[in-house]
This record gives structure tokens, C-alpha cells and sequence, in this order.
């Protein structure tokens, strides 16, 4: 498989920030109430993400081992605050929607992890990458548990009405805790269902002809 | 032999490579930050136009009455909140960005549009919440967007929101903290309208005198007279210390013991369980402030607080708690002061009634009460200034209209002698009483008389003949004031006077007034007004005038004068009551009056004294008209009132 396609899918699957790693877990929660909030954080993730991977990417000969972790936090601050300005001049609407948790974004874990376990070893391209399937991994994540937690709890889609009935329970914090595990459940027993399917279709049992086969 | 680390090593070395790449990511970094700062600014106009767009989408400033650009010299701060932004939009509203206290993490920002008409407010448009200014408010997101409605679909004229209402309509979310941050943004911009645009006067604080009022909302509490017409319930609105305001009703005796105790509304954050730990406050019947205060734990230099509070009172609902016994303790020490203020309340037919400049006095018999009315101006009349006197039956017994302008007859010039001559002349009103009087304005009591209800009845039936109507009701009405509120100034005027008394006294006390006849009240250098003897002693409360002020004015103080064996033996407190041309009066001290009882020996009180103990401030010849008026009140007391003196 090509290198760039296996980042990707490790990115946006098999090492799925939200699902597989359990990473970011504070905005997870903080903005799954909503689909469009979630939509919006994860788009800004995105766009951090992949930017500190090239930026942390392009310094890692320079930047001193000691010193990674101060250097990669300046970076990453620096970003977050840079998206926080134009998200207020251009989307006030996002920006506000965002809230603090826009501010949180320095210290998510998905940043930082990346940029110490692949940005800091691998080349700018790489990085890059990287940071967008990892970033879409994580958009994807909680934009589904955001429609979920939106639908059960309000009755809406991205503000959307579609049914009256509506469980406030999934808008608070215990219900979002709920469906993220029980997302983090059903996402684990997918990917075991399809190794499992591979481990079979890859199987061949020893028999005479394969053998023969072989030995031809 | 160690090796010696060289300056030449350390610049090779990774620390100093550490150093410098960190160094350099910073000041890459905020450059770049600096930079982007300026390019990506968001100015006050866009977030003006944001919001414009959000909650006023079809309108447009048209004047800039003051924001962060604009200074204003308008009052901005008020008890509640405050206003930083306020546009006047082309429709004639008013756009204000304000402020409100009581907030979960603090103060809770709002837009709020004030809808103008006429000159007046005329209600509450869209409110919105600045997310940008607000932080803190974690439970903002619970608050539904109908809570927001309530304002504009709940306006009272001259009335302000209280958050307790919106929690009874189940509208706050859980979010009862900043709902009440938000109402009182609300509530502030209202003010401001009010008191700097409009230029209503917020007048005197009705409860000032009273004690323990720290976690009191005054502008909601109200008092009133019980059945038994001697109790006062107490109305009391609490305010908010980390809950929502509770609203009690406590009735206090003569004794100052509660006899009631009753929780109106509860403001305990609801859904998290400290219901459980509030203390039931029927506890309290039968108790007097001297009982509670104990329970509010020891006072510090900023009074009580609820961290001070006894154990007793604490459980999960410590802050509860507290505020409903210091509610306990406010109502019990006020006594006195409530029953005033119920009485005062208790005043019918203001309406139309100039009420801070009409005066009520008792009359030289004791039992009379003389009205010196100012009524304020009606359609087309200005004031009138109308005398009555009503007797203890309640009748009125004199009556003096003045017939011209000049003499405070507020008919349009021309037209006073189209006033019905028998209500210029009273003789409509001399023996009547108030149920008579009211029959000229149909017969049934109401709160908002017009001139229309005089034209149906009184110049129906013949009994004022039309013309000059306005007048002729502004009459009617001013001696329908009179002769329905003589009992209660009857009862009043003393209660004042003691109060005001006790103030000067230093003490509660119970006065009577000392006639004057046949005593020189002129005496040395000032004049005698008034002598109050004090029960239960043998001390006067002199008013008394002295001469020899700044520029040949004068200066009236009240003088407690202190008797003893036949003989005057001290000086209690000099209260200042007034001044004539003392342009300097302010620079007197207290020390300055406190120096009458320190160094009283019997003798005449000398400025020379004084000015040894630099007690003048400068203002030499006040202070020696208000020594002027010591030694006259002193002189007066000894020469007539006392035993011994020439003239007792």
C-alpha cells in the first residue's frame, strides 16, 4: 500500500483520534450537544492540526530534544490564536458557537500526540497528511456523536427539526458520555468484524493441492 | 582536575541551543501575533454592526450617545450594573449594551433595546446576551430563548424585572444566577434610560435610617400595617448572595417580636438538593433581633457575612439560610422605622399631589391638622398652593384658595375668575368630610380621579358650576387629600418627629413640644425656634438660630442641652439644621461640634477655644454663629425651663 494512503487511513480509522486512541476527549464532550458546533470544531482541528504537523515538521532538526515539547506547545499556541482571530473577524457565528473551547484547543491531546509520535519524526508532507486525515478522523468522529446527542436530545439536525420527542438527558453531560462509549463500542466491533473478515479471506487451509501448487 | 566549562563551550553547548531556539519561536511567533492583531481586528463599529444585524436587522444609528469613543458625563454606574454602550437608533429607540451583577462567574453582559414612544418608555424590544464580554456563565447554553421573550412580554411601566418571576414561569433553565446577572443588565439599562435620558429623579432611599439592610433589596422591599393595626409586615425581597432572591413575609409587633413567619418564594438553586438544608424559619416566631443576631456569627469590619455565620445555620444551604435570619433580624430592629414607612405608604390620593413639597403640621390645639398643599400642574393649570385644616373628626374646618396667580392659584392667567365660586371661596368644602367631598367626584373611591369624574357628577348635578374645570377638580382633589389623610398625618407628624428627634438625641426618645408663650425667645445673639422637652429625662432638644455668621448670615442647629439637680450640667450632640450665606459651612467638623460637650463647664462657649484646638476648618465665623446659637439654646434652658432658672 502506498505510504500516504496508509497515513491517511490510519488517520480517519485504524488510528482514529476519538474512537481508537480516546484522545481530545474534552471538546468530544464539550461540543457534541450540537451537530453544527461539532461540525465546526472539528473543521478548526483540521485546519490546526495540519498546519503544527508541517510547522513542527519543518523545525524538527532544529528544535532541540529537550526543548520539544515547550517548542511544540509555542507553536501550537500560536496557531489556536492566530484561528481564533480570524475566526471572530470572518465566522462570529462559529467563533461564538466555539466559545471556550476554541481557547482549549492548545492543550487537546490530538495536537500535541501527533505532532511528538509522527510530525517530529516523519517529512512535511508526511506531516501534512498526517494532520488532515487525522484531523477528518476526528471531525468525522464527533460530528456523528454530535448528530446523534442533537437528535436524541433536541429533535434536530444541524437545527433541523425532525421530531418532537427528545430526551434532555442526551444533552447533558452523562449522556454524552454514554454515546461516546457506546460509539467507541460499536466503532471497535466494526473494525474487529472487518480483521476478522480479512483474517478469513486471507486464510488458505493446508491441503494436497496447495501444496502441489506450491512446490510447482 | 575538573574540567573548566567555558564561555566559548557554552555557546556550543545544547543548553545554550535549547535557549536560543526557544527564544526565537517566541519572537517569531509574537510578531507574527502582533502583526495578525492588527490585520484581523475586529472594531467596535463591526461588533456594532454584528449585533445590529442580530437583534436590530431594519435599523440604523443615528446617534452615538457614548461608547468606548465618546466620553459621556451622564451617570453610567448604578447599584446593579452598569452601561458602557448606548445608541440612539433612527426609530427613536435606544440601543444599550450594559451590564448586570449577580452572575454565576460574575457579571452577565446584555443589548438590550429600550422602545421609546412619545418621550417615554414605552417597553422592552429584543435582549441578547454578549457571549464576547460574558465569561463564565457555564450554564448560559440551559437558558432558553423564550427566557429572553419575557422582557419584552412583561413590562410594567415603571416597574423593574425581578428574576423570580421568570423562574416561576420555569423559563431560567437551571441558569437562576445568570438570569438574574441578565435581568439586572436589564433593569440597569431601564435605569439609565430613566434617570440620565428621561431625567427622573430616583429621589431619597426610603429605607435610609433603617438597620441591617446589607442583604436587602430595597428597591423591592415593601412594608405595610397589619389588621390588627399596630403590627408591620414586612414584604422583604433578599438579595442575591449564590441563589436567586428569596421573597419573605415577616410581621413584627410593638415589642419588636416576630409574630409571622412566612417564605414567599424560595431561592435556593433548584435541582442540586440544598432544599434539605434550609432551616425552618418558623423558628424565628417569638424571637427579637437581639435573639438572632447571635446567628449571624461575629460582625467584621464589613459587617456580617455568611463565611461568620453560626454553625447552627450551617448546612448545605448555608448562604440560605443566613439571608432568611438576617431578613429575621432586619424586620425586628425596624420596627419603629417600618411602621413609619407603612404609614407614610398608607397616604391616599397623591396623585395629583406635589408630595415633596407639601407640608403637614399639627396645629397649635394638639389634635388639628394644618395641609399647606402644593398641587402639581393639570392639562392647562399650573400649581396651586392650598392651606387646609382638618379637626379630629376628620372635617375640614378651614380652607384658604388663593384667588390669584400671584398668590398660587394655578388657573391659566385670566381664568381664576371662572373658577366656581364657591370652591374659591370653600365653602364646598368647609365642614365636610372625605366621603362628602368624594361625592363630587362620583361617590366611589379610586386611584386615578380625572377632571372627567368632577364634570360627571359636580357640574352634572349643578353643585360647580363648569368653566375653569381643571381648577375647580384640582380643588376638589387637594381637599379630598386632606380630609381622607388626617389620621394618618395625625398619627404621623408625632412618629416623625420622634424619629427625627432620636436621631439628633442619639438615642430612640419620645418628645413633647414646650410652648413658648410668654418666654423671650430672643436672647443674646440669635433666636429660640423651637424647644422639644425628652421623656423619661431631664433634657431638651433646643432648635435655636445664632448670629454672626459668614457675611452677617446665621446658622440653625439643634442643641441637646443636658439638665441635672436644677441646672444645666452638659452638652449632648449639635446637629447643623441650616445656614444662611455660610458658604463654608462644609468645612466644619464633626470634631468641631463634638467639642461643645467635651469642653462644657457651665460657662458661655468662646471661638478662642476653638481656634487653640484648630477646630475652626477655616471657617472661623460659621463656627462662631453656631456657638452663638449653643449658648442661646444653653442660656434659654437655664433662664426658663429649669427650676431655678428666672423665668421656670
Amino acid at each position: 500500500m502506498n505510504k500516504y494512503a496508509k497515513i491517511t487511513l490510519d488517520g480517519l480509522i485504524f488510528q482514529n483520534p476519538t474512537f481508537m486512541l480516546v484522545l481530545g476527549t474534552c471538546p468530544t464532550l464539550g461540543m457534541i450537544s450540537s451537530a453544527s458546533s461539532s461540525l465546526g470544531m472539528g473543521l478548526t482541528v483540521v485546519v490546526i492540526l495540519t498546519l503544527s504537523n508541517m510547522l513542527i515538521s519543518a523545525l524538527r532538526k532544529v528544535i532541540p530534544n529537550e526543548v520539544r515539547i515547550p517548542a511544540y506547545i509555542l507553536v501550537i499556541a500560536t496557531l489556536v490564536t492566530l484561528a481564533r482571530m480570524v475566526l471572530e473577524k470572518f465566522l462570529p457565528d462559529l467563533y461564538d458557537s466555539l466559545g471556550s473551547f476554541l481557547a482549549l484547543i492548545v492543550v487537546n491531546c490530538i495536537i500535541l500526540g501527533r505532532a511528538e509520535a509522527f510530525a517530529s519524526k516523519h517529512t512535511v508532507v508526511e506531516s501534512a497528511v498526517d494532520g488532515v486525515a487525522t484531523g477528518f478522523g476526528f471531525t468525522f468522529a464527533i460530528t456523528i456523536m454530535g448528530i446523534i446527542c442533537e437528535f436524541l436530545g433536541a429533535g434536530t439536525i444541524f437545527g433541523a427539526h425532525i421530531m418532537d420527542f427528545k430526551i434532555g438527558a442526551f444533552t447533558e453531560p452523562a449522556g454524552k458520555f454514554i454515546v461516546y462509549g457506546l460509539s467507541i463500542a460499536v466503532f471497535t466491533c466494526i473494525m474487529n468484524a472487518v480483521e476478522r473478515l480479512n483474517r478469513e479471506r486471507k486464510y488458505q487451509p493446508l491441503t494436497r493441492e496447495s501444496l502441489v501448487k506450491e512446490a510447482i | 582536575m575538573e574540567k573548566k566549562f567555558s564561555v566559548k563551550e557554552f555557546f556550543k553547548s545544547t543548553a545554550f541551543k535549547c535557549i536560543y531556539v526557544l527564544l526565537a519561536i517566541v519572537l517569531v511567533c509574537g510578531v507574527l501575533l502582533a502583526f495578525c492583531n492588527d490585520l484581523f481586528e475586529v472594531t467596535a463599529e463591526e461588533k456594532l454592526n454584528r449585533v445590529l444585524g442580530n437583534i436590530y436587522p431594519d435599523g440604523n444609528v443615528e446617534e452615538i450617545i457614548f461608547d468606548a469613543d465618546h466620553e459621556t458625563d451622564l451617570e453610567t454606574e448604578f447599584e446593579k450594573g452598569a452601561v458602557d454602550q448606548v445608541y440612539l437608533m433612527d426609530d427613536g429607540n435606544y440601543l444599550i449594551h450594559a451590564y448586570g451583577t449577580g452572575g454565576f462567574g460574575g457579571n452577565v453582559y446584555m443589548w438590550v433595546v429600550v422602545e421609546m414612544s412619545d418621550g417615554a418608555i414605552s417597553g422592552i424590544g429584543k435582549t441578547q446576551i454578549d457571549k464576547n464580554d460574558t465569561t463564565g456563565e457555564t450554564y448560559l447554553n440551559k437558558i432558553p430563548g423564550a427566557a429572553f421573550d419575557f422582557y419584552s412580554e412583561n413590562y410594567a411601566d415603571g416597574e423593574n424585572f425581578d428574576v423570580q418571576d421568570i423562574k416561576s414561569e420555569g423559563l431560567t433553565g437551571g441558569a437562576t444566577m445568570s438570569m438574574t446577572g441578565a435581568t439586572n443588565a436589564v433593569n440597569t439599562a431601564l435605569e439609565f434610560v430613566r434617570t440620565q435620558l428621561l431625567g427622573e429623579e430616583t429621589g431619597p432611599d426610603p429605607f435610609e435610617g433603617f438597620s441591617y439592610t446589607d442583604y436587602i433589596d430595597t428597591a423591592a422591599t415593601t412594608v405595610e400595617i397589619a389588621e390588627d393595626n399596630e403590627s408591620v409586615i414586612f414584604h422583604i425581597t433578599t438579595d442575591t448572595i449564590y441563589s436567586a432572591a428569596s421573597k419573605v413575609d415577616i410581621t413584627v409587633n410593638s415589642e419588636g417580636v416576630i409574630t409571622d413567619y412566612t417564605i414567599v418564594s424560595e431561592g435556593t438553586t433548584p435541582g442540586m438538593g440544598l432544599e434539605e438544608g434550609i432551616k425552618d424559619v418558623t423558628a424565628y416566631e417569638n424571637k427579637t433581633a437581639a435573639d438572632l443576631i447571635p446567628l449571624l456569627g461575629t460582625e467584621g469590619e464589613d459587617g456580617f457575612t455568611w463565611e461568620n455565620a453560626d454553625e447552627s445555620l450551617v448546612t448545605g444551604a448555608t448562604m440560605t439560610n443566613f439571608t432568611y435570619v438576617y431578613a429575621a433580624v432586619f424586620a425586628a430592629s425596624n420596627y419603629q422605622n417600618g411602621y413609619v414607612m407603612a404609614l407614610e405608604n398608607s397616604v391616599q390620593y397623591t396623585q395629583y399631589i406635589d408630595m415633596e413639597n407639601t407640608t403637614v403640621e399639627l396645629a397649635e390645639d394638639g389634635t388639628s391638622v394644618i395641609f399647606s398643599i402644593v398641587a402639581k400642574p393639570y392639562v392647562f393649570t399650573s400649581t396651586f398652593h392650598i392651606s387646609i385644616t382638618v379637626d379630629n373628626t376628620g372635617t375640614i374646618t378651614s380652607m384658604t384658595v388663593p384667588a390669584t396667580p400671584a398668590d398660587g392659584n394655578g388657573s391659566t392667567e385670566g381664568f381664576e375668575s371662572s373658577m366656581d365660586e364657591n370652591v374659591l371661596n370653600a365653602s364646598l368644602y368647609i365642614g365636610k368630610t372625605a366621603d362628602e367631598i368624594l361625592d363630587y367626584l362620583g361617590g366611589e373611591p379610586k386611584d386615578d380621579f380625572t377632571y372627567e369624574d368632577l364634570k360627571n357628577n359636580a357640574v352634572a348635578d349643578n353643585t360647580i358650576t363648569s368653566g375653569a374645570t381643571y381648577s375647580n377638580f384640582i380643588v376638589t382633589y387637594s381637599a379630598l387629600f386632606a380630609a381622607s389623610n388626617y389620621e394618618v398625618y395625625a398619627e404621623l407628624i408625632p412618629l416623625k418627629l420622634n424619629q427625627q428627634m432620636s436621631e439628633i438625641y442619639g438615642g430612640s426618645v419620645v418628645v413633647e413640644a414646650v410652648s413658648l408663650d410668654g418666654l423671650t425667645a430672643t436672647v443674646g445673639k440669635g433666636t429660640v425656634n423651637t424647644v422639644y422637652s425628652v421623656a423619661g429625662t431631664d433634657d431638651y432638644i433646643v432648635s435655636a438660630t445664632g448670629n454672626g455668621g459668614y457675611e452677617n448670615g446665621t446658622v440653625t442647629c439643634w442643641i441637646v442641652v443636658e439638665t441635672e439637680n436644677g441646672a444645666v450640667s452638659g452638652i449632648g450632640n449639635v446637629v447643623i439644621a441650616g445656614n444662611e450665606k455660610q458658604s463654608f459651612i462644609s468645612y466644619i467638623s464633626d470634631e468641631n461640634l463634638a467639642h461643645f460637650g467635651e469642653s462644657f463647664d457651665g460657662s458661655d462657649f468662646e471661638l478662642a477655644d476653638w481656634k487653640n484646638n484648630n477646630l475652626t476648618g477655616g471657617a472661623s465665623m460659621s463656627t462662631t454663629a453656631i456657638i452663638n446659637s449653643v449658648n442661646i439654646a444653653k442660656n434659654f434652658v437655664s433662664a426658663n425651663l429649669i427650676s431655678g432658672g428666672e423665668n421656670a
